[in-house]
């Protein structure tokens, strides 16, 4: 390695840095990381005692388990921001490729001002700065992006392929959002015109195929490691029991069980007037007094689910709210969720991470509370600028197709979060907060493409954006 | 034609951002007797059954999401037209897009589209009569369209329908005196034309008085009866009007708009139990001081680029916004009193001349294969 090459990298690993120290802002702000309802307090729990159970994976809290050090948690956040940073870092020097091998230093800027401008004016760095798996599936689509659209030094495919790995078995849905893209990548191979952009966007096959085997052994380790702490070889369990729960928010199970209840022996028949919209965690609900989430209504709902979907009445209704539900996700991304820590997390936190804990009881969410109305406004108007910008780059300015399939892959990538997580789960502000951070990046991606061209005195020519 | 009906479906989803923003359509104390009046087919007093049938048509008794989705379509059509024939340049259509989502994320245009209430319709009758008096060669379809939906919007609340005849008497006087006294001037709108607009005002008048006669009741335009200025609160006191936008409180429950949902949407009653507004009512304090801003902006805007030969020619555009959003507000005080929504609700309007004489002021031709991304 010469000189040259030393200084380019020590600089490159700085900006990772100082991208990385951006990403935590919010957390130095508020005192220590950020905590989500009881959720966090479950994952450090399971991930201490090795309890896996059918809510949720037990990978991210063995994460935390691990990345702590058994320690202090800011140490999952810091491992957090740092895999954002080098991604992202990672995301801006191939997309400018073209113009520099082997890196350069004219991508930082964009990169720096992208980690800035997203730091500032969405709520990133509050995602960052959380003890959730949430961060992880803008991970996951920026990783698929990485493998599908630009070709990596081998280095960086085995990490960019570690961290996507790491990303999806953290949360049950990263998995069903990859395979779905993956899809909708190969469904575009049908046709000879959507054929030949990929070609001139750089998009193979193969690489494709490995986007999708790597989602389908990240499956086989979650379910190795399910197995591994004694609760079956399963990916993920309990799916049946979060559509159910939407399936009456939807107002479908209403019409089903008064059809059907003199027909059939179900368990909620005897509860159908008092089924309350909160059917998964509410103390009112009757899913505690028929079994939980044992395999017993685990096969029931599925059942019903399967009537459901192969009743033309029912299923038209649910491929309706369905729609409706995922535009709803798409356009609900408020910062709502960052509330005062329960006692649960102040006991949990208190159990297995002592040293931390007058610092979580002083933090800003743990005492005042923190105010996020500047960020959710900004976030936004920066969303709306952002698919405004879209709209305008598709209907009328030529664009790099390289450029041009990273757009709509990011857009595809958020609808499909939005439908999966609506449609499966709920519409919840936090599904989509997630990744509306990622909005920007193909807008950066492209300035970043012509860098600063427009402002050389010597090319005299009209403006262009030519990569 | 397919890519403009995209463009305008996208405009018409943009413009419902807040109903998905609140997870269900917005809902106000009277949404419930526009249900009930067009799905129950109860005649009122104080509310036409024009908008009570759009609802019932257009939700097919199946969704209020599709209620809002039609007035959006409606509006965000509106626009279209009003791009395509007030503005020569190629670029209307961007500018179409621009303007839309500079409303949708500024201003309380997607609030008033997103609720189950005949706001939304006022700044689509103004709208459209605009249309009908300025635009020039408009289609015969276009016009049958537009024409359609001024009768609809004009039938829907008497506030729209009497801000329109005044709009109308006043440019009929402006008509005669130029055609007819100042034989030198130009004549900005065509005698066709008002004389069209004219009979849709009054076919509309008709049309309602004759539906509640039909009903049962008497020969008149509901609504009339019970304004405020003939109950002698004919002044307007400035400091009544709110530009605020109005908070939309969670107390639906327990209402008849609840009874109502609960009566013809049943099934989507667990989903409007989900909504932000049932859950902590809505606030919109910071857009409300973004959306003055932006109308105060977009009117010194406007101002400042008067100098610009183009722009003059648009400054008849500019008078018809600012005369139509003040008689409105006039008309929505005398006939409600002190709860007038159209100060904030209609606000909006104040953007689009300078929109479009932006637009139109692109007068070269821009090559488009030098822009390339």
């Amino acid at each position: 390695m010469t000189l040259v090459d030393l200084k380019r990298t020590l600089v490159h690993l700085f900006a990772i840095l100082l991208s990385t120290l951006i990403y935590c802002s919010l957390t130095v702000y508020n005192g220590f990381p950020f905590t989500f309802n009881n959720d966090t307090a479950v994952y450090i729990e399971r991930g201490f005692s090795g309890e896996a159970r059918p809510d949720r994976p037990i990978a991210y809290g063995l994460f935390i388990a691990a990345t702590s050090l058994k320690y202090s948690l800011w140490l999952v956040v810091i491992f957090q921001a740092f895999i954002v940073s080098w991604i992202t870092y990672l995301l801006f020097r191939y997309s400018n490729s073209k113009r520099q091998a082997n890196g350069g230093y004219q991508f930082l800027f964009w990169y720096l001002g992208f980690t800035m401008f997203v730091c500032l004016f969405t709520g990133v760095s509050c995602e960052v700065g959380m003890l959730m798996p949430d961060i992880f599936t803008a991970v996951t689509i920026l990783c698929m992006a990485l493998i599908v659209f630009f070709r990596m030094s081998k280095l960086h495919l085995i990490f960019v392929s570690l961290i996507l790995i790491l990303s999806i078995i953290v949360h049950n849905s990263h998995f069903f959002i990859c395979i779905v893209l993956c899809c909708f990548f190969l469904a575009g191979y049908i046709f000879s015109r959507i054929r030949v952009v990929y070609k001139e966007a750089g998009i193979k096959l193969k690489t494709i195929c490995f986007v999708v085997a790597l989602s389908v052994f990240s499956n086989l380790v979650t379910a190795g490691i399910h197995k591994h702490y004694g609760a079956g070889f399963k990916s993920s369990f309990g799916g049946s029991v979060f559509f159910m729960g939407n399936l009456i928010e939807m107002g479908v199970m209403d019409s089903y069980l008064s059809e059907n209840c003199g027909k059939k022996k179900l368990k909620l028949c005897q509860y159908r007037d008092s089924i309350p919209n909160d059917f998964l965690w509410s103390h009112r609900s009757p899913l505690g007094k028929i079994g939980g989430w044992d395999k017993s209504n685990e096969s029931e709902f599925s059942s019903i689910e399967k009537d459901l979907l192969a009743s033309p009445s029912y299923l038209k209704n649910i491929i309706y709210k369905s729609s409706i539900y995922t535009i709803k996700q798409f356009f609900n991304f408020d910062m709502v969720h960052v509330q005062k820590p329960t006692k649960f997390v102040n006991y949990t936190i208190r159990t297995y991470y002592l040293d931390d804990y007058d610092t979580h009881m002083n933090s800003l969410q743990a005492s005042q509370g923190i105010e996020l109305g500047f960020i959710n406004f900004s976030q936004h108007l920066v969303a709306g600028i952002c698919c405004l910008f879209y709209c305008l780059v598709f209907f009328y300015f030529k664009a790099d197709q390289n450029l041009l399939c990273l757009t709509l892959f990011i857009l595809m990538a958020l609808i499909v979060n939005a439908w999966f997580c609506s449609t499966f789960s709920g519409v919840f502000s936090r599904y989509q907060t997630r990744v509306v951070w990622l909005l920007p990046i193909p807008l950066f991606a492209i300035l970043n493409s012509f860098g600063l061209k427009l402002f050389v005195k010597r090319n005299r020519r009209a403006v262009s954006f030519t990569s | 034609m397919s890519r403009n009906l995209f463009l305008i479906f996208i405009g018409a989803v943009v413009l419902s951002v807040t109903a998905f923003y609140n997870r269900f359509p917005l809902l106000i104390g009277e949404s419930g007797s526009y249900i009930d009046s067009g799905l129950g087919q109860l005649i009122s007093r104080t509310i036409t059954p024009v908008y009570g049938y759009f609802i019932k048509h257009s939700s097919w008794g199946y969704s209020l999401w599709l209620v809002v989705f039609c007035q959006s379509f409606l509006l965000s059509l509106l626009l279209y037209y009003c791009f395509r024939y007030l503005s020569n340049s190629e670029k209307k259509d961007m500018y179409f897009l621009i303007f839309i989502f500079a409303i949708a994320f500024l201003t309380a245009a997607p609030i008033t589209v997103s609720t189950i209430g005949v706001d939304a319709f006022s700044c689509i009758s103004m709208l459209a009569i605009g249309l009908l008096l300025f635009a020039d060669r408009i289609s015969l379809r276009d016009l049958f369209i537009i024409s359609t939906i001024a009768i609809i919007g004009i039938g829907t609340n008497v506030v729209n329908f009497i801000a329109c005849a005044i709009l109308i008497i006043i440019f009929s006087v402006e008509y005669f005196i130029r055609h007819f006294l100042l034989t030198s001037a130009p004549v900005k709108i065509t005698g066709q034309r008002l004389g069209l607009t004219i009979a849709l005002v009054g076919g509309a008048w008709l049309l309602v008085s004759c539906w509640q006669y039909s009903m049962g009741h008497t020969f008149y335009f509901p609504g009339i009866k019970n304004m405020t200025a003939l109950k002698g609160g004919g002044k307007v006191v400035v400091n009544k009007f709110s530009f605020l936008i109005s908070d939309y409180p969670k107390s639906i429950k327990r209402t008849a708009t609840f009874t109502s949902l609960s009566t013809w949407f049943n099934w989507e009653l667990r989903e409007a139990c989900l909504s932000k507004q049932y859950f902590d009512g809505l606030q919109f304090s910071t857009l409300s001081y973004v959306q003055v801003g932006a109308c105060i902006v977009s009117q010194l805007l406007f101002i400042l680029l008067s100098f610009a030969t183009v722009i003059k020619k648009r400054y008849r555009l500019l008078m018809y916004v600012d005369a139509a959003f003040l008689i409105l507000l006039a008309t929505d005080y005398w006939v409600n009193g002190g709860r007038c929504k159209l100060a904030w609700g209609g606000m909006w309007l104040l953007l689009l001349p300078v929109f479009i004489a932006i637009d139109a002021s692109e007068s070269r031709s821009t090559d488009r294969s030098n822009i390339v991304l």
